[in-house]
């Protein structure tokens, strides 16, 4: 027969481990995440502006070519090219 | 809006050198649109709308394009995309011959496009005006080959247009046919183009598609 105090211990491992289990999952799956906002079907002119902003702010963005290929090769780093019909922090 | 999500400009700017160019009456391949200040609304729309509008070239330093993007890419498949091009990026700077690197190259396209999920797919049909013209294409490669219709989708087409551009050098790269699809003027739900009405996509967001089945990959022999 088990007694009670031991009935007690198991039972206590059994939830730490499942609280363990549980934070561990919800930090490997927050990551993964989608971030499409297929529920706003459009972002309003104020938060776009907001948006751009952020975008400018959180990346340095080179104006020629030449010069950013120039800058990966020194990095070490591949280069993300963007092209767009307008301007990027004028309105396209 | 996909460049200012906060998990993009992580990637991005951790992994990447970035840079942009107004290609406006520059290149003979870039589209046409309304203006649109940058305090106007933006739409969620889908994978590769708009393709000679927008493009999101990745290079590696040696300047071989590893991969491009035409048009607008949703957060998801954009972030899905750009783990894969570090991965090319690796492949790109290993001792590697370069014949090895270009046979690995294109089966890394076909076999990324083989497994997109079900969501990229459906996210990156053609939309109706786009689904016209290459209607009107022959030997469109958005055909499908068992029957001929035009019901392939962006995102299955573009890798494999890469996958036939192995490691080009940028001075090499033939944009203006990677990019050559649908209209040229693109604009959806802008200031009432008639073109603009036509403009959904040629598969409802909503429609639930077919489980899609395991795809065992594409093999070197």
């Amino acid at each position: 027969m088990i007694s009670n105090l031991k009935k007690f211990r198991i039972a206590l491992g059994a939830l730490a481990f499942l609280v363990v289990v549980s934070i561990t999952s919800t930090a490997s799956v927050a990551d993964d995440r989608p971030i499409t906002p297929r529920s706003i079907p459009k972002f309003g002119g104020t938060e776009v502006a907001q948006r751009v902003e952020t975008m400018f702010s959180g990346i340095r963005w080179h104006g020629d070519f030449e010069e950013a290929m120039a800058r990966a090769a020194e990095e070490g780093k591949p280069l993300f090219w963007l092209q767009v019909v307008g301007k990027l922090d004028g309105g396209l | 809006m996909t460049l200012s999500e906060p998990k993009v400009i992580e990637k991005l700017s951790k992994n990447f050198v970035c840079g942009w160019r107004n290609i406006q009456g520059v290149e003979t391949y870039a589209g046409k649109s309304h203006d649109h200040a940058v305090a106007s609304a933006a739409l969620h729309t889908s994978n590769g709308a708009g393709g000679r509008n927008i493009q999101l070239l990745f290079v590696a330093p040696s300047g071989n394009v590893l991969h491009c993007l035409p048009g607008y890419w949703d957060p998801d498949g954009f972030v899905s995309e750009v783990d894969f091009v570090l991965e090319l990026a690796k492949l790109e700077s290993s001792d590697l011959s370069m014949l090895e690197k270009r046979d690995q190259f294109q089966l890394a396209h076909l076999n990324h496009a083989a497994n997109h999920s079900e969501q990229v797919v459906k996210d990156s049909s053609l939309q109706g005006f786009d689904k016209m013209r290459e209607e009107k294409t022959e030997g469109s490669d958005f055909r499908r080959k068992t029957d001929g219709s035009v019901m392939r989708t962006v995102d299955q087409v573009m890798h494999e247009r890469m996958a036939r551009r192995p490691l080009l050098n940028m001075s090499r790269f033939d944009i203006e046919n990677v990019v050559d699809y649908g209209t040229r003027f693109y604009d959806k739900y802008g200031d009432g183009c008639c073109d603009l009405e036509k403009g959904k996509p040629s598969m409802p967001k909503g429609k639930k598609m077919e489980p899609k089945k395991p795809y065992p990959g594409w093999k070197k022999y």
